[in-house]
């Protein structure tokens, strides 16, 4: 007979045993969901690549791949998809495409592109898509922006009502751009259009800097993106160049996409420029954005259209060349008090053929900017620089941002000037003129002089203000005409030293009180004294 | 309409002339459509029987998925996967070969899209990573 031990010890086992073998059952069923779970493999839509050209692959297969998503090929070659057909995708290529073959697998990646914003791209020169090429280290961002962005609607604009100096005088006192403004520079080739743009780069970081010296309250710095497209190596290199020499650069990002760049990164390199310029401007910031230029941009697009085989139209430019700019453009605004307040401007740079501003891009790029400033080569040849053309330039908004003081003294030298060469073509065959007439051709001669300015030379907004308030007030009468330039210059140097006082009061007030005009009056006859 | 156009759409032709009920492709019909095209050549034979080739593999694969492997069990992976929400009411049969090209890890197409948990993708995505943050 067993003991009362024994029982109980072999219940324990037979209990022991049948639940051992529960709860292998039970780790088993967990083991094989476990099992079954972990198979995390990542998916990823696969093509073929069946034919490479000129930048642009054609690839079969991609069935989910979204429009203008980043496609992924061998040896870190990036494309983008943008054309969507039935059986193929076509993809233009980013980068070293040497290594591609026919028959090279491509990956969907999932995103869309897009590039780092922020501070820390200001000083730098980059690619287009953002790749650091100033052998400066990485870029310091936290932050991303899809390339291609929505403009901002109609909600979140206001008008323009701050002003954005050039510091060059031709252009801030008969074509005054103010911040959000899309001002179109146009012109021959070599007329001086990069000159102007690079000035207004010049003038801002001149500004900023002074602004933060003052201390004035109301002080906005404005962020500058030079984005160079299709242009000489050389030339950008030298561009690079003023900029650091004139100390501009600290506030300035350089996107280069060189005539040597495949046409894809020139299609791409303003929309990138753009996404930074769009972060300042969302941020609550100003920004001015140059596009150098939009006529090899559009060339860039379409050499990429055509190797797509999609249609083409006038001039061979693909249908949608109107919105290749136009969606661009748009981006640049003025944001209103509930957005941020901030402003991003545009200075889109077109060149024409023959001074022929009919042209298919020209007239595109025209209809949808706030003006123009219209660059002549004959005048260029004859030693009127900037070339700036009176009678074609026109800023359709920018007058409502000009500052008060200068509002008033360079109100009437846009019509004074035009009556001037109207007079001067027609007094040609007139040997007595009346005295009005005269007096009329005398002070257009001298306001033309006045206008002549050297490149990467911008003048403070206070100073041109002084000298314009001098032009109306008779003070460069009594000087011959070609001596004019040399009395501007004096007097500019003498307003930015002896005369400092009249001009900080200027700055800071941006009146012209009547107290300020008599300091002014008595600061350019002490100076005319000196000159003369 | 280019030459080459013209063949894409006769072997369109000629592939929904190759599908079953099920939207499969028969091998008999296939073989019929061989003889026929060889009993009478068309224009741009060669061309056509390419294109025919390219659009019968492209259908192949949305119904047929080559699973390729290494290390492991093949039908054991292949039924593992079957259970799988990406795969399960696709209506797909998974064929299971090893292939040298892996180090270990599976590789399952399925169309255009591509099911990876290689060694190779691991150290790729790795390679990513450290690329990103140097
Ligand atoms: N205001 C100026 N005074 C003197 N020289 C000037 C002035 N503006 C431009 N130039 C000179 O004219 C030349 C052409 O200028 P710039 O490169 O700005 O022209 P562009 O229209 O941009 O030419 P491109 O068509 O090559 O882009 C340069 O050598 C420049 O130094
Ligand atoms: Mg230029």
């Amino acid at each position: 007979m067993k003991t009362q031990s024994q029982i109980v010890s072999i219940t324990f086992a037979k209990y022991f045993y049948s639940n051992l073998n529960f709860m292998n059952s039970i780790t088993d069923l967990i083991r094989k969901e476990i099992e079954n779970l972990s198979i995390d493999a990542s998916r990823t839509n696969v093509g073929k690549v069946t034919m490479l050209a000129d930048g642009v692959a054609r690839v079969e297969g991609l069935s989910k791949v979204m429009y203008n998503e980043m496609v992924e090929f061998p040896n870190d070659v990036l494309g983008i998809a943008l054309n969507l057909e039935e059986d193929s995708v076509g993809c233009v290529l980013l980068g070293d495409t040497s290594s591609l073959k026919e028959g090279d697998d491509a990956k969907t990646t999932g995103k869309l592109l897009s590039v780092p914003v922020g501070m820390g791209l200001l000083g730098r020169v980059v690619d287009a898509v953002s790749r650091p090429i100033d052998g400066k280290g990485p870029i310091q961002s936290d932050e991303e922006y899809f390339v291609e962005r929505i403009a901002p609607g109609i909600i979140p604009r206001k008008s323009v009502d701050q002003p954005l100096q050039t510091g060059i005088m031709a252009v801030d006192s008969m074509i005054p751009i103010g911040r959000g403004q899309r001002e179109l520079i146009i012109g021959d080739r070599s007329t001086g259009k990069t000159t102007i743009a690079i000035d207004t780069i010049i003038n801002q970081a001149k500004i900023n800097k002074q602004g933060e010296q003052s201390g004035k309250k109301d002080h906005r710095p404005v962020y500058c993106i030079y984005v160079a497209v299709g242009q000489k190596n050389s030339n950008v290199a030298r561009t690079i160049k003023v900029l650091e020499d004139t100390g501009a650069m600290e506030y300035v990002t350089i996107v280069s996409a060189p005539a040597a760049d495949n046409p894809a990164n020139q299609y791409l390199a303003p929309y990138a420029g753009c996404a930074m310029g769009e972060w300042f401007m969302e941020n609550g910031l100003d920004a001015l954005i140059v596009y150098d230029d939009l006529s090899k941009h559009a060339v860039a697009y379409r050499q990429i259209s055509l190797i797509l085989k999609r249609p083409s139209g006038r001039e061979a430019y693909p249908g949608d060349v109107f919105y290749l700019h136009s969606r661009l453009l748009e981006r640049s605004a003025r944001l209103n008090e509930d957005n941020g307040n901030g402003s991003l401007t545009a200075l889109p740079i077109i060149e024409t053929q023959m001074g022929d501003v009919s042209g298919y891009i020209p007239t595109n790029v025209i209809s949808i900017t706030d003006g123009q400033i219209f660059l002549e080569t004959d005048l260029f040849n004859k030693g009127i620089r900037p070339a700036v053309s009176v009678g074609l330039s026109v800023s359709r908004v920018g007058s409502a941002a000009q500052i008060k003081a200068y509002k008033k003294v360079a109100g009437k030298v846009k019509l004074e000037l035009a009556q001037f060469r109207e007079l001067a073509a027609f007094s040609q065959f007139e040997s007595d003129l009346d005295a009005a007439t005269k007096a009329r051709l005398d002070r257009g001669a001298r306001i033309v002089e006045m206008f002549k300015q050297t490149a990467f030379n911008p003048i403070p907004v206070e100073v041109q203000t002084a000298i314009m308030w001098g032009m109306q007030n008779d003070f460069f009468d009594a000087i011959a005409v070609d001596k004019i330039s040399e009395a501007v210059a004096s007097l500019k140097d003498y307003l930015l030293t002896q005369g400092k006082e009249v001009c900080d009061e200027i700055y800071q007030s941006g009146k012209l009180e009547e107290s300020t005009e008599q300091n002014l009056s008595s600061a350019l006859e002490d100076w005319k004294r000196t000159f003369a | 309409m280019s030459t080459s156009n013209r063949a894409l759409k006769i072997a369109q032709i000629l592939l929904t002339q190759s599908l079953d009920e099920d939207d499969r492709v028969e091998e008999k019909k296939v073989s019929n459509i061989l003889e026929e095209l060889r009993l009478n050549p068309p224009l741009q034979h060669l061309e056509i029987l390419k294109r025919y080739a390219f659009l019968v593999k492209r259908h192949l694969i949305t119904y047929q998925s080559i699973l390729e492997y290494r290390g492991g069990n093949g039908l054991e992976i292949a039924k593992r996967i079957s259970n799988k929400d990406f795969i399960k009411d696709k209506n797909t049969e998974i064929k299971p070969a090893e292939s040298s090209s892996l180090i270990a890890g599976f590789k399952l197409k399925v169309g255009d899209d591509v099911y990876e948990d290689s060694v190779a993708n691991r150290l790729n995505n790795l390679r990513k990573v450290l690329l990103q943050q140097s």
